[in-house]
């Protein structure tokens, strides 16, 4: 088990990460981009490999960025080093209003 | 010379990659025809249709291009066309008429026969065995030749999407999609289901207004018709699995999605089977399944196609096991970037990327690895799904309602 689990941020817009090791709550993330390591921060829960982990605090109703671009909205405050997922993530796309 | 496969000359300037003669019934009595021709014949690949009966003229107009398509590609050599009456039903699924499209498209040598003309099954059957060995060997006086990375046309589906595959895997596929852009070649990526969420920000890569158009409305008019049916398709997508792996909604699967398609300027909205006419990148309208995408973009001109994976633990370990070679006439390679999948695939997998996830090679170093690769199976070398002397029926993508 590597002391350092790692985190990938894809663009420099982004306010969620992925994880590319599992991390347990406590324990710190490495965040890269580019290959490069741009800071590390402390997991707030258990997060598997592959899931999203907040970079920032991120305020209920705020937009989740990932690729650039928003994926989500908070459905409550997430701090910086937690989970974000489907507990804590609603889409955008619920709030339009589709076919016209 | 780095930029050059070896192909086979078309006369109607393109290369093939590969050299098969095509057995493609007009119509379903046909089938049992063609499946028979094909097992007799070595070089042969046959196509089984669904049927043209009972269906809208809109998804009569489907399948016609998904065969017609097939006959078109270049990678098929010469085709025979096989009806069973002159005149008999819709006029565009007349073998002569078949025939004859393929012929004015490509110049390629197309022959036809009837089973009336032959004398009934058994004789037609003789005698289309007769014709396609006849094919086989004149398309076999064909020899490779250097061709420019430009005449390829490439296409890509996705599957078993998870974390792997919109961080590096499809960034890979991106990174492929642009160097064939970029040399002349055409590009195509598909799924509109899977657009769904992120259409806006492919929508801004258009050329022109008019392509953007095209594109949203292909997903306004998928949109709306899943919701006719009661289902929401962003409870669709993300499926479970893509939720197990870490995937939370619709938008960040799209997004995952479509970089797959690089970083090109979108050059055009394609039907369903519909074949680009000019360099570049292009949307097809598409259903995700595998056994109607791959052979559709095949249809479509595609003379090579990617299947990238994800797939997260939990899942079959061989994703693919039971999987040959949906494009039928192109060869398929299955590429992934997750270390877990690779492992697993062994003899199934075309292109291990997880060097990428792990970030031990650079997205360029791995791209131009593909890249090679890619042109040597362009140039003869067989993709894993080719070694398996087996082909599962295909699928058309059709919207009904059924007749």
């Amino acid at each position: 088990m590597l002391e350092k689990s790692r985190a990938v941020r894809i663009d420099p817009a982004d306010n969620v990460a992925v994880m590319l090791d599992s991390v347990k709550e406590g324990h710190k993330i490495e965040v890269i981009d580019n290959g490069k390591i741009i800071g590390e921060i402390e997991a707030c829960n258990t997060i598997p490999v592959g899931h999203k982990v907040a970079l920032l605090v991120i305020p209920k109703d705020g937009v989740i960025y990932k690729y650039g671009e928003a994926i989500g909205i908070a459905e409550n405050l997430i701090e910086m080093g937690r989970h974000v997922h489907i507990h804590n993530v609603r889409a955008c796309h619920e709030s339009l209003e589709v076919g016209k | 010379m780095k930029d050059c496969f070896y192909g086979f000359p078309r006369p109607d300037g393109s290369y093939g990659i590969r050299n098969h003669v095509l057995i493609l019934p007009a119509s379903r009595n046909c089938n049992y025809m063609a499946h028979r021709i094909n097992s007799v014949v070595d070089g042969t690949k046959a196509v089984i249709t669904l049927g043209e009966y009972g269906r809208t003229t809109s998804d009569r107009q489907r399948l016609f291009r998904f065969l017609t398509g097939l006959g078109c590609n270049p990678n098929v050599g010469a085709v025979l066309v096989l009806g069973d009456a002159h005149d008999d039903g819709h006029a565009e699924f007349d073998a002569g008429f078949m025939a004859q499209k393929i012929q004015n498209e490509t110049q390629k040598p197309v022959v036809h026969l009837y089973v009336d003309d032959a004398g009934g099954l058994e004789c037609s059957i003789g005698k289309g065995i007769g014709h396609a060995r006849t094919l086989v060997q004149q398309v076999s006086r064909i020899f490779r030749e250097n061709a420019p990375l430009g005449k390829l046309q490439v296409g890509v589906k996705c599957g078993a999407s998870d974390y792997t595959s919109g961080i590096a895997g499809n960034k890979l596929i991106g990174y492929i999609f642009d160097r064939i852009v970029n040399a002349g070649g055409k590009a195509v990526f598909s799924e509109t289901v899977e657009v769904i969420g992120a259409e806006h920000i492919l929508a801004k890569r258009a050329v022109s207004r008019n392509v953007a158009e095209k594109l949203l409305e292909y997903v306004r008019k998928t949109e709306s018709e899943i919701q006719r049916t009661g289902e929401d398709v962003r409870r669709i997508n993300p499926i479970p699995e893509n939720i197990t792996g870490g995937i939370t909604t619709l938008e960040e699967k799209s997004l995952g999605a479509i970089v797959k398609s690089g970083t090109a300027p979108l050059s055009g909205v394609l039907d369903y089977c519909e074949r680009p006419h000019s360099p570049g990148l292009y949307f097809m309208h598409g259903w995700m399944h595998s056994y109607s995408l791959m052979p559709s973009l095949a249809a479509a001109g595609c003379q090579i196609v990617f299947y990238q994976l994800g797939v997260q633990e939990g899942r079959c370990k061989d994703p693919v096991n039971h999987t040959v070679d949906p494009a039928l006439i192109s060869p398929m390679l299955y590429t992934t970037a997750n270390p877990l999948t690779a492992d697993n695939m062994q003899f199934n997998l075309d292109f291990d990327a997880s060097a990428l996830l792990s970030g031990k090679l650079t997205l360029e170093d791995i791209g131009e690895k593909l890249l090679t690769k890619t042109i040597s199976v362009a140039s003869g070398e067989l993709s894993a799904g080719e070694t398996l002397n087996y082909n599962d029926p295909l699928d058309v993508f059709f919207d009904g309602p059924f007749l």
